[in-house]
């Protein structure tokens, strides 16, 4: 097939046609979005890509209806003592002087309309069914060709989606799909390409390609996720700092910070790298002063509070280092002194690393001490990265709220014995990019662990179909 | 646009790159790569490599790698050679300074070790111990892993490092390190025999041995069958073997020197039968599937190195920008209104309601000390004509025509009409009056910018007035300026 698929997406003003579009682009920065009638005033158009680059669909965003009845009365006056059709009835319109001066931008939407050959009816289903959406269902009809209503807002309490659906049936378009632009959900988005596949028996083919890309997509996208916060969890867990004997309490507390700045840098890191994997652009956030940084998301990772939000019950490797650290402060809460909470493993740790063995028992023999990050805080880390991620996968590109974080105290990863991979990194000093000075990237075993993690907070991301 | 097919090199210099990236933690910042390798097109691996061949370190790794190349190129035929030169030295040790070979021993020299590897290889093959790692007989992976370990002894440059590394990492994928250790074996064994086979064939040419065989364990049938087995496919070839006449005349103690040229053409034929071309041909084998695993591989791109290029080199959609440019003129809309009171007015009000969310039946509404007029609902189109010839067919004009608007909608073109024509169809004061203010925040709405845009609408359409009310809340400051305004004292203010 030569000719690419055009949709024109059309709508009442301020119904959320770019939002539509952002949302089903993935592009954030596509036109512009704003509550008030009339923001796009241009017709503007966007391909939907293959991963292969190939462009499969042109969605074309076209300036609101402001005035259906006013239109109609104009296309309705062309009809005279003859009877036209309504494809001709709006192409006689368009050669009217009307068409370029009081209805101008109606004009601008009935001519894509005409060169498209679907169009995507956008409804903000909070309103009541008024009379001028079911004029503007009629305007529709005239121009012939197959469209699709999308019910926008279905997530809000103020939602008539009943009604509408009713509605809807009256004129006899009964294939509809609910689709939140600002809540995304993977789900309808497919259901509307479904959708549009049945009512486009030429674009078959290309429809199911761009359903079964999206699919794929999808998948790619929440493994690659997955991988970044198994690396992230890898690096903390395997981060260890080795503290020599003689050193002040003061230097010590320095150290101790030290590490743990690393730890929040290296969480920061993954934060930065999740936003552009999906998209979300970083200026975006810090224009909006997200509480990514200053609210829910910015709780101190070694904050006792921010432990209580995510469900963790403070014991065991906190508590512990709460009371060997009896001399410190507050704040090196969330590091443990190593082999005190390690315990039997602690000769695997002094086996298993390629710190020259005789100079880790020397350090030991004048009491050095190795400072981890603590089992909590890592279950701190995993929890809010998962719940990041949760809300990464249901924000459309439309959405211009603050990301919100919600705590799920059900997580496994709240309580229980932390994955088998994770305890063994804490043996493993050469897999943390926290320890550059052994750090070994192509270390195998390194890398078997890191997949197996994956698999495992993979299952956190599986969204019912 | 058809993708180029991308060679194994290439992808290994992309691996290479990630791992330095990995290792700095950042991605290399060449806007003229990204921009090449988005123009370049195709899916994503190929922008990725596309991208990785341009970059400065991609140069450096390319060259890195040819250096590599060229080191292994080297060490391979040392390597080579030494088995050569090991098949020659088992050859000169069978073929010492005795004149009498003793077939079993040689045998098993020149093959014995062999076979058993063979079949070693075989059942390693087909039992695949600890998946996901990699098999090609102890040999090939004995020499890999030697490999490697000189490389990252001897190679000081960083670049080549990573390059070592990476084709470490892609070693483990797709079994690709599996023929590439396979047919190092087999290759190595492969020349083992030819220097076996050529140092027998020497030594045979230019000296003479007594051929004998004996046993001591074994049972002469024994002897017998393991020479059976080995001579059946030389037989079938119609090589000379030694027949039964032949084997029992040369058994140690026996008249000795009795078929020599029989017994020399069978341990050759062996080692080239069982040595030389069993290992030449799985080498060949293995060297086919090695290439074949090298051309199906793909870089896995789900990895966090390749995932973070993803926004600079892949896109899901691509914007074809302005089709239809706005109107001119329109920009900057929403004029602003002059808030200017108006006087209290005496006579009917008269009251419309436009596109109101609340249902007929709390129409008209009510508020305490005031009176009005309804003319309905101008929600339909026949409703709104209703209303405005309702309005013209009004013998004396009112005292104030009120238009109640809801702020849960948007104003529009078709609303600021209406209230126009309402301006037009009488000689009253038409005042706009903002209703349903709560309705728009309980689904998350901005009220103030609502009640600005409503205010722009209704001064283009040319209305006197307008306020922001809550009809179902009299002691809203609007309500009770509304009160003030057309409420029944209001000819006592």
């Amino acid at each position: 097939m030569s000719r690419k698929l055009t949709i024109a997406v059309v709508g009442h003003t301020n119904t959320g046609k770019t939002s539509l579009l952002r949302t089903l682009s993935r592009d954030e920065h596509f036109g512009q979005v704003s509550d008030e009638a009339a923001t796009t005033q241009q017709v503007e158009g966007i391909q939907l890509l293959l991963s292969d680059g190939k462009p499969v669909l042109t969605l074309l965003d076209t300036p609101g209806l402001e005035d259906p009845e006013g239109l109609l009365d104009a296309l309705d006056d062309l009809s005279g003592p003859e009877r036209f059709d309504g494809p001709e009835r709006v192409r006689r319109f368009l050669a009217s002087p009307d068409a370029d001066t009081s209805y101008e931008q109606e004009a601008k939407v009935l001519r894509q309309m005409l060169a498209s050959d679907a169009a995507i009816y956008v409804i903000d289903c909070r309103e009541p069914v008024l009379g001028k959406y079911r004029e503007e269902l009629t305007i529709l009809t005239y121009c012939a060709i197959p469209v699709l209503p999308v019910l926008n807002f279905v997530a809000s309490p103020a939602s008539r989606e009943a009604e509408w659906r009713e509605q809807l049936a009256r004129v006899n378009l009964h294939a509809v799909v609910a689709f939140d632009t600002v809540v995304f959900d993977e789900g309808g988005e497919r259901r509307l390409y479904e959708k549009l596949r049945t009512m486009l028996d030429a674009f078959d083919a290309p429809l199911a390609r761009l359903i079964e890309d999206r699919r794929r997509q999808s998948e790619w996208l929440r493994r690659a996720a997955a991988e970044y916060l198994a690396e992230l969890l890898i690096d903390t867990a395997a981060g260890v700092r080795v503290i020599a004997g003689e050193t002040e309490p003061e230097a010590l507390r320095q150290k101790i910070l030290a590490h743990q700045e690393e730890v929040r840098a290296r969480e920061q890191e993954t934060v930065d790298a999740l936003l552009r994997l999906f998209r979300f652009s970083h200026v975006h956030y810090q224009h909006h002063d997200l509480p990514l940084i200053n609210g829910a998301w910015g709780m101190d990772l070694f904050n006792t509070d921010a432990l209580k939000y995510y469900g963790i019950r403070l014991g065991g490797g906190a508590a512990a280092g709460a009371a060997a650290g009896a001399t410190l402060d507050a704040a090196t809460l969330g590091v443990t002194l190593g082999l005190g909470t390690l315990g039997g493993a602690a000769l695997g740790a002094l086996l298993g690393t390629s710190i020259p063995l005789r100079r880790r028992l020397w350090d030991r023999l004048h009491g050095a001490s190795e400072w981890r990050v603590a089992d909590d805080t890592l279950r701190l880390l995993a929890l809010r990265q998962f719940s990041l991620v949760r809300a990464l996968l249901r924000r459309g590109h439309a959405a211009q709220t603050p990301l919100a974080s919600g705590s799920d105290p059900a997580a496994r990863w709240a309580r229980g014995p932390l994955p088998q991979t994770v305890r063994e990194a804490r043996l493993k000093p050469q897999w943390s990019r926290l320890n550059p000075e052994v750090f070994d990237p192509s270390r195998g075993d390194r890398q078997i662990a890191v997949q197996r993690l994956t698999e495992e907070i993979l299952a956190e991301f599986v969204t019912p179909v | 646009m058809t993708q180029p097919r991308h060679r194994f090199r290439d992808r290994l210099v992309a691996e290479a790159v990630r791992l330095e990236e990995d290792r700095l933690g950042r991605i290399l910042d060449d806007p003229a790569a990204e921009a090449r390798a988005r123009e370049a097109g195709g899916d994503f691996e190929h922008r990725i490599l596309y991208r990785a061949g341009h970059l400065a370190l991609g140069r450096r790794m390319e060259s890195a790698l040819e250096g590599l190349t060229q080191a292994r190129a080297w060490l391979l035929f040392a390597i080579l050679l030494l088995s050569f030169l090991a098949g020659v030295g088992a050859a000169g040790a069978v073929f010492g300074r005795e004149t009498t070979v003793n077939i079993l021993v040689a045998l098993s020299a020149l093959l014995g070790l062999q076979l058993l590897m063979l079949l070693f290889w075989c059942l390693l093959f087909l039992y695949r111990p600890g998946r996901g790692r990699n098999q090609g007989g102890m040999l090939g992976r004995a020499a890999l892993a030697s490999l490697h370990w000189l490389g990252r002894r001897f190679v000081h440059r960083p670049e080549s490092a990573r390059v070592v590394s990476a084709s470490v990492g892609l070693m483990r994928r797709q079994g690709l390190g599996r023929w590439v250790a396979s047919s190092l074996t087999h290759g190595l064994w492969a020349l083992f025999s030819l220097g076996a086979l050529l140092a027998s064939l020497f030594a045979l040419s230019v000296r003479q041995y007594d051929f004998v065989w004996g046993t001591t364990l074994l049972s002469e049938q024994t002897f017998v069958l393991i020479l059976g087995v080995l001579s059946a496919p030389m037989q079938e070839l119609g090589w000379p073997v030694p027949d039964a006449a032949l084997v029992s005349a040369s058994r140690i103690g026996m008249t000795g020197g009795v078929g020599r040229e029989v017994w020399s053409s069978f341990l050759v034929s062996a080692v080239l039968l069982y040595g030389l071309l069993p290992r030449t041909l799985l080498a060949l084998l293995s060297l086919v599937l090695a290439r074949r695993a090298a051309g199906k591989l793909r870089l896995d791109t789900g990895l966090p190195g390749y995932a973070r290029l993803s926004d600079r080199l892949d896109s899901p959609s691509r914007s074809m920008g302005v089709l239809d440019p706005r109107p001119r003129g329109q920009e900057g809309l929403s004029a602003g209104y002059r808030r200017q009171r108006p006087h209290p007015v005496a006579g009917d009000v008269v009251l419309i309601g436009l596109e109101l969310e609340r249902d007929i039946h709390h129409w008209p509404p009510r508020l305490a000390g005031v009176e009005w007029t309804t003319l309905g609902r101008a929600d339909e189109r026949t409703q709104r004509q209703d209303v405005l010839s309702a309005l013209r067919a009004r013998s004396e004009a009112p005292g104030v025509v009120l238009v109640v608007c809801s702020l849960a909608r948007t104003p529009d073109r078709g609303a600021e009409r209406f209230l126009s024509l309402v301006r037009e169809s009488t000689d009253a004061p038409v005042w706009a009056v903002l209703d349903e203010g709560t309705r728009l925040e309980a689904r998350g709405g901005d009220r103030a910018l609502r009640v600005r845009q409503w205010e722009a609408t209704v001064s283009r359409a040319g209305l006197a007035y307008a306020l922001e009310v809550d009809l179902e809340n009299s002691d809203h400051p609007g309500s009770r300026e509304l009160v003030g305004l057309v409420g029944q004292d209001r000819a006592r203010a």
